[in-house]
């Protein structure tokens, strides 16, 4: 941890990653507002105005349904270290697993494994999106569905080169030789290699999820309204951008925030945990 | 040459085959469209007859026959909004996109190469710094919320430029502007560290050994090997810059494909979808086809390993 945090870059991704996470686990605490609460008398009141109801202030403003900008900025931190999470956990699990399978065993797995690479390689996100949602519908579940199953090729494809390389070194030879099962080596020594890029793969990969989980919300095909997103309230806001600044640039300024995080702390961590590659 | 030439185009065919797969496969576990159709009180004889009618009652390989068979004349059916050939309206929208795309590419070239080049040769300058600054922000922050502080400043504050839509000169230079910085973002990084790396090679050093002027070693020397490894970053950023004209169509109204594609998602017009995402997708595998074949054609290096 130390380590992390010698370096500019490291720092900051630690502390921005830290605070963001503190502040989705605990939303409902440090949130001032109910992020799901209208007050349309008190519609695009600018950050810093008082609510005429009870005298308190918006230190973010309120959005055009007169929802309170940091309450929504704060719970939409909770849904993008959720999709962020759980698709960076499903498509790390399934990349790895796959792609320790098939360079270990080789044979049909691993070409099967590789054609069906081949053919999501062929097809951007976007379009496996726009074609999910079209045929699926949009929500929380396929957001996180859809970038979660999109993101196990690049595990896939780095572990199996990891495991290719690995597979004839000499201690794995000596391990054999002394009678391990095969589940042995592949889960006991191979596999515990493979912790410290992939750990730096799904950090980097948070970042982007997180991006496109945004990007998905604004073009009205990701998490549905009124469940409050970074995107989904850009999107909210865009009408009334020429008056009421705020609905817009607050919310992106947290989508960066969280992959810049995400983005120095990947880097940080890959010098930390690989110093070849320094 | 022509042995590659004619290995890939058997593969091209093949990468297209499993993108009609994936759209095929999505159709058929989204429901049965017979259901989808018929009100909700039809009778069992109705829905089977529906099915019937629709040919969904047949074996799924029999059905993907069919919709390759169609696929491959253009005939997605007929969109639900639009009451015409779903083909038409992805053919109607995609000059648009195709005109944004390559904006993007000459303004994110235009930026990318001399600023990653300069970037690379004063190394640790303040010029280094902005470039760096730049592509780690432009990787960062969504492009649609780039779009819309652009539009926020030079439309709406400025009125320098034209809010949104098609038709002048003017309306392609923030869409394209703002496509171009996001793929600016990756390139410029690209440039810099492969100029990086080739400015450590021994031939430069021998280059400034004898004596060279340092324009001769950047522009003649190394900036000829850096060209070739250009053409890598196009095909890495096919994928980006097809996300982004979706993006940025959709926040400059710019009427092209992705909009078109948005739209059909949001109106649940399927043979719309069907037939946007089998565009993109047949776009994106032959741009990579393209740069597989112009890379194989630039570097005598590739060829001879053939």
């Amino acid at each position: 941890m130390l380590n992390l945090m010698k370096t500019t870059k490291g720092f900051c991704g630690v502390v921005l990653m830290t605070f963001l996470l503190f502040v989705g686990i605990g939303a409902d605490l440090v949130s001032p507002r109910d992020p799901l609460a209208q007050d349309l008398r008190a519609r695009l009141t600018e950050p810093g105005g008082v609510s005429a109801k009870d005298g308190s202030t918006y230190y973010l403003g309120t959005d055009p349904l007169g929802r309170d900008v940091l309450s929504r900025i704060i719970h939409g931190a909770r849904i993008s270290l959720l999709v962020g999470f759980t698709a960076v956990l499903i498509s790390g699990t399934i990349g790895t697993l796959l792609g320790l399978l098939s360079g270990f065993y080789r044979g049909w797995l691993d070409a099967v494994v590789m054609r069906v690479v081949d053919m999501q390689l062929a097809m951007p996100l976007i379009v496996f999106a726009i074609a999910w949602m079209g045929f699926f519908g949009a929500g929380l579940l396929s957001v996180v569905l859809v970038i979660g199953i999109w993101g196990w090729v690049q595990y896939a494809r780095f572990t199996r080169s990891f495991v290719l390389s690995i597979k004839e070194t000499e201690y794995v030879l000596a391990s054999r030789a002394l009678g391990a099962s095969t589940p042995t080596i592949i889960f006991q020594h191979i596999a515990p290699n493979l912790i410290g890029p992939v750990i730096v793969m799904a950090t980097l990969q948070m970042g982007h999820a997180v991006l496109l989980e945004s990007t998905l919300s604004f073009l009205g095909v990701g998490v549905n309204p009124p469940t409050p997103t970074w995107g989904g309230m850009v999107a909210d806001g865009r009408n009334y951008m020429d008056t009421s600044w705020w609905t817009v640039v607050l919310p992106g300024i947290a989508i960066t925030l969280f992959v810049l995080g995400a983005n120095f702390l990947g880097d940080a961590l890959r010098d930390v945990l690989d110093p070849k590659i320094k | 040459m022509l042995k590659y030439l004619a290995k890939r185009c058997l593969q091209l065919p093949l990468a297209i085959i499993g993108l009609t797969l994936i759209v095929f496969l999505f159709m058929s576990i989204s429901g049965d469209p017979a259901t989808l159709l018929l009100p909700e009180d039809a009778s069992e004889e109705d829905v089977q007859m529906m099915r019937k009618k629709l040919g969904v009652d047949k074996p799924l390989y029999e059905q993907y026959g069919k919709f390759l068979y169609n696929a491959v004349q253009g005939d997605f059916g007929t969109s639900f909004r639009m009451r015409e050939p779903a083909f038409d309206v992805i053919l109607r929208f995609y000059p648009a996109t195709l005109q944004l795309a390559a904006a993007a590419i000459v303004i994110a070239t235009l930026i990318s190469i001399p600023l990653g080049t300069l970037a690379a040769v004063k190394r640790g300058s303040i010029i280094d710094t902005f470039a760096t600054f730049i592509s780690v922000l432009g990787q960062a922050a969504p492009v649609f919320w780039v779009g819309m502080l652009a539009m926020l400043l030079f439309s709406l504050t400025l009125y320098w430029l034209p809010v949104a839509g098609r038709g002048s000169f003017a309306h392609i230079i923030l869409p394209g502007g703002v496509l171009g910085w996001y793929m600016n973002a990756f390139m410029t990084r690209f440039v810099r560290s492969n100029m990086l790396e080739i400015l450590n090679q021994n031939y430069i050093r021998t280059a400034r050994a004898k004596g060279l002027p340092e324009r001769t070693v950047i522009f003649r020397h190394a900036f000829k090997n850096a060209q070739v490894p250009l053409l890598t970053i196009f095909g890495l950023e096919a994928g980006a810059l097809l996300t982004g004209t979706v993006v940025i169509e959709t926040v400059f109204a710019w009427p092209g494909l992705g909009r078109a594609a948005i739209y059909a998602v949001n109106g649940r017009d399927y043979p719309v979808v069907m037939a946007s995402v089998i565009m993109f997708g047949v776009t994106y595998i032959v741009i990579n086809f393209l740069i597989d074949v112009a890379y194989h054609w630039i570097d005598p290096r590739i060829r001879e390993e053939e």
